[in-house]
């Protein structure tokens, strides 16, 4: 066992070794120019009259856009590509610097291009799309931006400025010699971070601290300690102090494996390790190899090895196997196989084995799993038939349990303007313990008939749906359910609609003479205010035609203040408590991968500023 | 002790900032002849001395009729000669303008709007991937691209 412990030690060592090694990130590209804009918002660049480096040549153009999301690099008007005495120019340039790779277009009397560097297979592909999204207008938008004198992109695609004016809103701000523009809530970089210093009255002291090392996109390594001081808190049972060390991996050997290592340690004697080779041997062929390690509290450490293979083959069929090992005797087995035939007929194998211990003794389950499945899809109706098998070698106990399925692909009549299904599904158990056997069986039969929108006049119309289901079971304890959901949409002027929604459901027990159920019944009405984009509104209002009581009554008003600065406020009355229930107020801000918000909640009377990555 | 205390903070924290921190930098002036719109458009309006856009597509049929061009520049203080080249799928030219001299007397311009077109029927009809640049002064300032399709 000792041995096993020092190789998950050295899992972890191997991940500190690993990730301090990665050195510090390259520039991809230097950019200097007239006007150099970033927009932190949607990760875009915008510059004019600018000079870089690409390959060995020296570029210059009168604009260049940058879109970091999608790596998309694009020089254009009168682009000049100088390497000692040659000098080729064109009208645009379309790049790739972490491949290398360009291409230079002339739009003279025919489209001519150039291929730039070590040509892929295949034709050189042209300017996207994405970069006609990115102008000055919409950087000049942004919530921040910022204007640069000289701008870096690192292997990491992160962005680091020189002489920089930071814009908020459009207002300038303020400056900054050097700056890491594209530096984020989520985006960290390598180095160390004090995250969190507190005083809670249930934890205690809290300190969280976290290092991260990256390397372009080869290694990964965060490693995290939460620390929890204790002994300053009153009345307090458990121990003094706690801390947590956790370190996650990640390295990319080459680019068909990877390898993720990851351990936790707890100073309550809790601690585990895990490494997993990843391995694409072509394109059909995957396989991961594992080790890991647990040690719960108060029980015995576990070492587990781990095989998973996919293999992909096509008209054959697909199949997935896995198996781990422990060095207890513990071993767990699956195997998936999957395949479509004759275009319609689909089929499903799933087998698992397990045999653990356990928790607490010296004893081990062992449990045989299977499941086998063929199913029929055709235009009008789909049929499937479904076995699953559960053997317990230790308890001695099987069940099996057959399934028939036969539905009825939704299918339109009258015009298209009502829609049916319907669907069928039968279950047989059959349970054996030791010589004892027992089955039972039930039956569930459902049917739903829902209409499109049925226009009575130009600005009125209804739509509704009708659903029932019976269910019979072998005890005789037969459920039957009903439903109707009913809809009338009135739009009084252009963007002011009238709505009103009905819903009666009913749900009946029956067990030989006995019935019992109960119904329920909703009626709301709806107006809603929606003439722009600009303006959405609602307020709507419910009453219980059964009991005779109304319910409760929504609002919800939503505009846009200035710019891309939206209110919206949400208001809950409780006819039954008789009060405003709830409001809530937001203002809000869309700013392209981050949306700002000022909240208010009436209920736990708190004022909220997020900052939300999207 | 406080008063040292107190200087030996504030002489760091100058230090740490004021590396890092400038308030003098001086923003770029804005870039002149920026481009604010350019999309292909079944046609044009013309309202208060200015031209705008209607009906803005990426795919267009023959049954569509003239293809427009539109672009709106704004910051605009220059004499300019404007300029657009359209380009068949198989990338030849299909059309090019003759140079419209705009702002001859060289005064601010807020905006600056204008268009071209192409007449299908006339002109003929390739299927496929098209391209259209505008040049301002001999040099590319923007492109679109679109597809004419069959139908």
């Amino acid at each position: 066992m000792n041995s096993v412990r020092k190789i998950s030690c050295l899992i972890v060592l191997l991940g500190a070794v690993l990730s301090r090694g990665a050195a510090a990130e390259k520039i991809l590209l230097d950019l200097r120019g007239n006007f150099l804009a970033y927009s932190y918002d949607h990760n875009q660049i915008y510059g004019e009259g600018v000079v870089f480096n690409f390959q060995s040549y020296a570029v210059s153009c009168q604009r260049l856009k940058i879109d970091l999301a999608s790596r998309s690099f694009y020089a254009y008007g009168d682009v000049r590509l100088e390497l000692a005495e040659r000098t080729a120019s064109g009208d645009e340039l379309f790049f790739s610097p972490q491949e290398e790779r360009a291409v230079l277009v002339n739009y003279s009397e025919d489209l001519q291009i150039q291929v730039i560097g070590e040509a892929e297979e295949g034709s050189p592909s042209l300017p996207l799309r994405v970069v006609e999204d990115v102008t000055l207008s919409k950087i000049r938008q942004s919530f921040l931006y910022f204007t640069c004198d000289k701008i870096q992109i690192t292997e990491g695609f992160e962005v680091l400025g020189e002489g920089v004016v930071l814009y908020l809103e459009g207002f300038e701000s303020v400056g900054f010699k050097k700056f890491k523009l594209s530096s984020g809530l989520k985006q960290r970089t390598s180095g160390f971070s004090l995250d969190k210093i507190w005083f809670t009255k249930s934890q205690g002291i809290i300190v969280r601290g976290s290092h991260l090392i990256r390397s372009g996109n080869k290694v990964n390594s965060l490693t995290q300690v939460n620390y929890e001081e204790r002994s300053v808190l009153k009345n307090y049972t458990g121990p003094d102090r706690q801390v947590d060390l956790l370190n996650s991996t990640s390295v990319v050997l080459d680019k068909d494996s990877n390898l993720n290592l990851a351990g936790n340690y707890n100073s309550s004697s809790l601690w585990n390790a895990n490494l997993i080779w990843n391995r694409r041997w072509n394109e059909t062929v995957n396989t991961s190899f594992d080790f890991s390690y647990n040690k719960p509290i108060n029980y015995r450490g576990e070492a587990w090895f781990g095989l998973m293979s996919t293999v992909k083959g096509g008209k054959y069929g697909d199949v997935s196997v896995s198996g781990r090992y422990e060095i207890q005797n513990q071993f767990l087995g699956n195997l998936i196989y999957g395949n479509t035939f004759l275009n319609n007929f689909d089929f499903l194998l799933n087998t698992a084995y397990s045999r653990v211990k356990i928790a607490g003794s010296d004893e081990f389950s062992e449990i045989l799993t299977g499941g086998l499945s063929l199913a029929y899809n055709s235009r009008i109706f789909n049929l499937s038939t479904d076995y699953y098998l559960n053997y317990d070698l230790f308890g001695s106990q099987m069940l099996s349990q057959p399934q028939l399925r036969f539905g009825l692909n939704p299918f339109s009549f009258y015009s298209g303007i009502l829609m049916a299904s319907f669907t069928n599904i039968f279950i047989y158990n059959h349970l054996v313990f030791n010589d004892s056997h027992d089955s039972n069986y039930s039956n569930n039969m459902m049917f739903s008939l829902s209409t499109q929108p049925v226009y009575v006049r130009r600005n009125v119309y209804f739509y509704f749906n009708i659903s029932a289901e019976q269910f019979l079971e072998k005890e005789n304890r037969n459920f039957t359910s009903g439903g109707f959901i009913g809809n009338v949409t009135y739009e009084i002027l252009r963007g002011l609609f009238l709505e009103g929604f009905y819903s009666h459901q009913s749900r009946r027990r029956t067990r030989n003479w006995l019935i019992e159920g109960t119904t329920s019944q909703d009626l709301s009405a709806l107006l809603r205010l929606n003439p722009s984009p600009k303006l959405n509104t609602w307020v709507s209002v419910s009453y219980d035609p059964k009991n005779a009581e109304w319910r409760q009554s929504f609002a919800d008003i939503s505009f846009e203040i200035i710019k891309k600065w939206q209110f919206h406020s949400l208001f809950h009355y409780d006819f039954i408590l008789g009060k405003l229930n709830n409001v809530d107020l937001y203002l809000v801000r869309e700013a392209g991968r981050f949306q700002l918000r000022f909240v208010y909640r009436s209920l736990s009377k708190q004022f909220v500023v997020e900052l939300i990555p999207r | 002790m406080n008063r040292i205390v107190s200087l030996a903070t504030g002489l760091l924290a100058i230090i740490l900032t004021g590396s890092c921190v400038s308030f003098k930098i001086q923003p770029p002036p804005d870039p002149e002849n920026q481009i604010e719109t350019l999309v292909l458009c079944k046609r044009v309006e013309q309202r208060e001395g200015l031209i705008y856009p209607g009906e803005s597509l990426v795919d267009f049929k023959p049954a569509d009729g003239p293809i427009h061009c539109y672009v709106r520049l704004k910051n605009v203080s220059q004499t300019i000669r404007l300029k657009w080249k359209w380009y068949s799928p198989d990338g030849h030219l299909y059309r090019e303008t003759k140079e419209v001299t705009v702002n001859r007397d060289s005064v601010y311009l807020q905006a600056v709007t204008a268009y071209d077109q192409i007449e299908l029927e006339q002109e003929g009809f390739y299927e496929g991937q098209w391209a259209v640049v505008v040049m301002v002064n001999g040099q590319l300032i923007g492109r679109r691209t679109f597809h004419l399709v069959d139908g």
